[in-house]
């Protein structure tokens, strides 16, 4: 077993190399030059060569490559091109906005997706199958954009119950409850697709397992129904809906992304995109790095807790 | 006798998309108390619908349209699930066919079969666990202990199907019913696992309702038996007089259909003797696979599954080769054709060494037909097409019209006729997908043959059909066949000569008449002993015959 | 001869019998048919032009005279916009969708039919890409190519393309351990004749079903991303971008102008989920 996770993260390694690479290829390949994009016209053509000198664009893309690995170890990839602050200033606390906010869609995800998805699969065929899969469908063609954009106009214009943005009350001290109070749309919103995805997969899980012949095996010796459908249908799906929610992290960041403008969430999603506009690459590529290493981080998580679920590996498997 | 179970007049309907289809029709049978009772017939017959209508477990889309079940006093139809859950497991165990998905993944054999004894029993969970190991001892497990740990998928089919009985046997039922119990299992294990429910139920008194396909199975277990047939019940009586003087035509060709062991010598066609030139020569053929390693996230290692195999076959001959599952017999029917490639030795086919792959000429004359014709076919094409193509692919047919009537002379062969040739194999019931398999490869006139299991997905009476069309071939056209099996009765009925693999070695080859010479290998006895047959009176000499120990493992 | 028995019904001849009783796919069908009809004669159909707004008539209510769905917020007309809309999100689903599903037929193919090191590691590279968050990808190539269709077309071709290649290789792999595969062998059919004549045959069925659904998914994921900034630029009439211009007045009592384009996504998706599934039922009966 734990050879096994030793391996897996040793396959990191590489991984996270090719995608370090990827994300430099990002600056290498853009068609604008960052430095007079970013540096008014005032400057002559021997200021801006000593910026670049500065910058140490002039040196071959290996070496640029190591400074800038070197850069993102030791103070986050350097400066930013706009705000003249070091990146890591304005990704990391950005960073840590979305990770609240993907915190609370992952939980929207599972808890509602696999209720959604319980609830149909033992009705299948019922008319509270059917209703709730007319709305799963319907739910999962909409536009992510404009879904958050009913869900402020409901919660916060309409009923008044939910605040229409931000993450903190600006009036009042803050607080883990006020943060909680302004988490609770966005998070919602966010969650729209996986959480669609999640319930299809228990329903199907569900299914499967009700139909399954050691289900016919328990229901011959006169187990009761509650018995059944708690302790032997959710043991079984356990694996099906760990493994589910760790493929649709990238649709939960995905979902976060294009929430995080409507809800006015300070996070990555908005620095990147205003990065992307004002061509600041040390922040797109820094910020990118960031988030593509925590999913594959959180990959990792799934993998190691699936294995720690399946009964034919937890014993000899490595 | 007092009945346990009457079933009276049961009807069962499934509602299939555009269609209605009528599984049970007014089916009739008991079963008295302590009595040991066979419900026999093929597949879709209704015998399990009628025995999941029992305890109330048909599928969705099935319902009960008429008629009774009394189990004891209570009449058991129209019961809601959570009253019927007063006779589930404690009035009625069930065992069902496939031991290897009726068992709980997820959970270990101990607290499976604890929350059955704590469910029926009314024990702590220290002495459910008791109780468990109880059980596992009196189904014949010696390692108990390892057992409730263990998973079901780390025990051996038997073994699971051991505790399957266990699970149904351990709440004390008056009644168990048995779905196929050893269908899926290998025939020396079937015996053992048959012998130890019938001890079981002797010992405790329970009544047993067996369901099966296999007229030796019905011998060897019941008292009584009931024929069933499209959902009704044609024949009923004990098992003595139905099997001996079957009244009813079907029962006839049901028990005439089945090949029994030692049976041989009744057989009519006398044989040309085979020419002695050897056809196909195996020298010290082995195969390894490869299991686990990179990227598999499991370790490395070697399975040896044909080792070190040698053996030659007869122009004009019928070799069998039979093993139980895992033997690999087929492994060394493809290493023979060079399907796949061999780890070790060579192989000569008509005098000529074959390399690795085969060659056009030697794919032409050396063909297979297999096992389970629905897969052996391609979904998405035609009869006639399956059949052409090759004929062009290897040069037998001039041109595309030339293929065509090949193809359609090559099913009429195998009794087909033109109209078929436009069909695609979903459009052809089980026995006609195999006689478009076979036409297949006798269209491209091959020397030899290879029958991996050629009748083994079929039903015994177009199996009997089956076997005499390949007869009727094998003189008309001259051919050689190798017929792979698990069942010894049909492979002694087919063969001139006999293999014997085990755990991928060749324990030894024989003329087939000297199949119960007291020579023989123990692992050709042990499969010999395995045999179930119909007619105990009929089988062979020098072999054991009272078959009917009664005694738990 | 022994004659064989009886034989079952055909059951080949009602596949677009099928087809027409589905009432779901019909529907699909029709929608999508009149919704691709709209978008070519979008210009001949539009009322005004789509792209050119009158400062002096901004957020006209709906069904005012001349603008039947209004006005936005700079004075264009929403029916005419919606008309147009569809234009550059169903070209760019359908021909991103359609390089997509070649690109992972192919592969899947290969890592089904490859050793088993080259397969487990493609198809390990394969289920990183599936989980991988594409959003990541629409903004590294806006960064590049700066946003516009080819950031839509490239992120749709990157995030489909493990979908399709997983699809293909679970079947493929299915399809491999059939005895027709290896029967097909022994009748001398060649590794690249097998893979052609014989597997991929039985996986078309497959690959059309979840190409279709893989368009209606695009098609409301490229609209969330236009509506990001990412992709069509304005002034071009698109549903994703007029939803998020239509943002602003949403709350403000004009949800029209945001929303018409938003249904006319779903309902595009939608029909061409219920196509999906319609063939679905007729293709793998």
């Amino acid at each position: 077993m734990l050879q096994r996770i030793l391996w897996r993260l040793a396959g990191l390694v590489p991984l996270l190399f090719v995608i370090s690479l990827l994300v430099f290829f990002i600056a290498q390949a853009g068609p604008a030059d960052p430095i007079k994009d970013a540096l008014s016209q005032k400057m002559s053509p021997e200021q801006i060569e000593q910026i670049r000198a500065a910058y140490g664009l002039d040196r071959p893309a290996w070496a640029q490559y190591l400074n800038w690995l070197k850069d993102v170890f030791t103070h986050g990839g350097g400066l930013s091109l706009s705000v003249r602050s070091p990146v890591s200033e304005i990704v990391l606390p950005a960073f840590g906005n979305t990770l609240i906010l993907i915190a609370g869609a992952t939980a929207a995800t599972v808890v509602l997706g696999a209720g959604i998805g319980y609830l149909s699969g033992i009705r299948h065929g019922k008319l509270t199958d059917r209703i709730v899969m007319l709305g799963v469908q319907i739910g999962s063609n909409l536009p992510v954009y404009w879904f958050g954009l009913v869900v402020i106009w409901l919660t916060a214009v309409q009923w008044k119950w939910l605040p229409p943005g931000g993450m903190h009350d600006l009036r009042g001290e803050g607080g883990a409850g006020d943060l909680l109070l302004h988490l609770i749309a966005p998070a919602f919103a966010a969650s729209l697709v996986s959480m669609l995805i999640i319930a299809r997969f228990v329903r199907a899980a569900v299914i499967e397992s009700a139909q399954s012949d050691y289900l016919r095996t328990y229901r011959s010796q006169g187990f009761g129904r509650a018995a059944i459908l708690g302790k032997h249908i959710g043991r079984n799906i356990l694996s099906p809906i760990v493994n589910i929610t760790g493929l649709t992290v990238g649709s939960v960041l995905t979902g976060v992304v294009f929430v995080e403008t409507i809800f006015s969430w300070p996070g990555i999603g908005s620095v990147l995109l205003n990065a992307i506009a004002g061509s600041d690459y040390p922040v797109i590529q820094s910020g990118i790095l960031l988030v593509a290493t925590t999913f594959v981080l959180v990959n990792l998580i799934t993998d190691v807790l699936l294995d720690l679920l399946n009964p034919r590996l937890r014993r000899g498997g490595a | 006798m007092t009945a346990v179970l009457g079933i009276s007049g049961l009807s069962v309907e499934f509602a299939l998309p555009g269609a209605v289809v009528h599984a049970v029709r007014g089916a009739e049978l008991s079963v008295g108390q302590g009595e040991v009772v066979a419900l026999v017939g093929e597949s879709g017959s209704g015998k399990s619908v009628t025995a999941a209508a029992v305890l109330g477990l048909l599928p969705r889309a099935a319902r009960i349209t008429g008629g009774s079940i009394r189990f004891g006093g209570t009449e058991l139809v129209g019961l809601q699930d959570r009253q019927l859950n007063v006779y589930r497991g404690a009035g009625i165990g069930m065992i069902f066919q496939n031991p290897v998905t009726s068992l709980d993944p997820s959970f270990p054999i101990g607290s499976q079969l604890g929350d059955t004894a704590r469910l029926h029993l009314r024990v702590s969970r220290a002495q459910a666990r008791g109780v468990a190991r109880t059980w596992l001892a009196r189904v014949g497990i010696q390692d108990a202990d390892r057992v409730l740990r263990a998973y079901p998928h780390e025990l051996s089919g038997g073994m699971r199907q051991r505790v399957m009985i266990a699970l149904a046997s351990l709440s004390g039922p008056e009644l168990l019913i048995a779905d196929e119990p050893t269908t899926a299992l290998d025939a020396t294990v079937q015996r053992q696992v048959l012998d130890l429910l019938l001890g079981l139920a002797a010992e405790t008194g329970t009544a047993v309702l067996l369901i099966t396909h296999d007229f030796g199975v019905v011998s060897h277990t019941s008292s009584r038996v009931a024929v069933m047939r499209e959902g009704t019940i044609v024949e009923e009586g004990s098992t003595a007089q139905v099997l001996t003087a079957p009244e009813h035509p079907y029962t006839r060709t049901l028990i005439d259909s089945v090949p029994e062991i030692g049976g041989r010598s009744a057989r009519a066609s006398p044989r040309p003797a085979p020419v002695d030139e050897p056809i196909l020569e195996l020298r010290h053929v082995g195969k390894d696979f490869d299991l686990g390693g990179f990227g598999t996230g499991r370790q490395k290692s070697v399975v040896r599954a044909v080792q070190d195999v040698s053996l030659s076959v007869h122009r004009g001959e019928i070799f069998g080769l039979i093993g139980e599952s895992g033997s690999g017999k087929s492994t060394l029917a493809r290493l023979a054709g060079g399907l796949i490639p061999r780890t070790a030795g060579t192989v000569a086919f008509d005098g000529t060494e074959i390399g690795e792959s085969g060659t056009r000429e030697l794919r032409r004359r050396f063909q297979y037909v297999f096992q389970d014709a629905a897969t052996a076919l391609n979904p998405r094409l035609t009869a006639g097409e399956q059949i052409a193509r090759p004929l062009s692919r290897l040069g037998k047919a001039a041109g595309r019209k030339d293929a065509r009537e090949r193809a359609l002379r090559a099913l009429e062969l195998v009794g087909l006729d033109a109209g078929h040739a436009g069909r695609y194999p979903r459009e052809f019931s089980g026995g006609q997908r195999q006689r478009v398999g076979i036409a297949r490869a006798i269209a491209l006139e091959p020397d030899l043959l290879i029958l991996d299991e050629p009748t083994s997905a079929l039903d015994v009476s177009t199996q009997a059909a089956v076997l005499r069309l390949l007869l009727e071939l094998k003189a008309e056209l001259d051919l050689t066949y190798v017929v792979i099996g698990h069942d010894l009765a049909i492979i002694e009925s087919l063969s001139d000569r006999i293999g014997v693999l085990s755990r991928g070695s060749l324990v030894e080859t024989f003329e087939t008449d000297e199949l119960f010479s007291p020579q023989r290998h123990p692992q050709t006895r042990a499969l010999l002993d395995a045999v179930l047959p119909i007619h105990s009176g009929r089988a062979g000499t020098g072999r054991d015959s009272s078959g009917r120990e009664r005694e738990a493992s | 001869m022994t004659t064989a028995t009886a034989n079952p019904p055909r059951l080949r001849r009602s596949a677009v019998a099928r087809f027409v009783r589905n009432r779901e796919a019909m529907l699909g069908l029709l929608v999508l048919a009149v919704v691709v009809l709209v978008s070519l004669a979008a210009p001949l159909l539009a009322p005004a032009d789509p792209t050119t707004g009158d400062p002096a008539d901004v957020l006209a209510p709906i069904g005012a005279p001349g603008h039947l769905l209004g006005t936005d917020a700079q004075g264009r007309d929403v029916l005419s916009r919606v008309l147009h809309g569809g234009r550059g999100a169903l070209a760019v689903s359908v021909s991103s969708v359609a390089v997509a599903v070649v690109l992972g037929t192919a592969l899947g193919l290969f890592g089904a039919f490859a050793g088993r090191r080259v397969s487990g590691l493609l198809m390990r590279v394969v289920d990183l890409l599936f989980a991988f968050p594409v959003i990541l990808v629409a903004l590294s190539l806006a960064a590049i190519v700066q946003p516009g269709v080819w950031v839509l077309i490239g992120t749709v071709v990157f995030g489909a393309v493990p979908y399709v290649t997983r699809v293909v290789f679970a079947e493929a792999k299915i399809e491999r351990e059939k005895e027709y595969v290896e029967a097909a062998r022994a009748l001398g059919a060649s590794g690249t004749g097998i893979l052609f004549g014989e597997v991929l045959p039985n996986l078309v069925s497959s690959v059309v079903i979840y190409g279709t659904s893989l368009v209606g998914v695009n098609i409301v994921f490229t609209a969330s991303l236009s509506a990001l900034g990412l992709g069509i630029q304005p002034p071009a009439a698109d549903w994703g971008r007029m939803i998020s211009e239509g943002a602003a007045v949403l709350v403000t009592g004009n949800p029209g102008v945001a929303t018409f384009p938003a249904v006319a996504v779903l309902l595009v998706a939608l029909s061409f989920n219920w196509l999906g599934d319609g063939l679905r039922d007729v293709l793998d009966p």
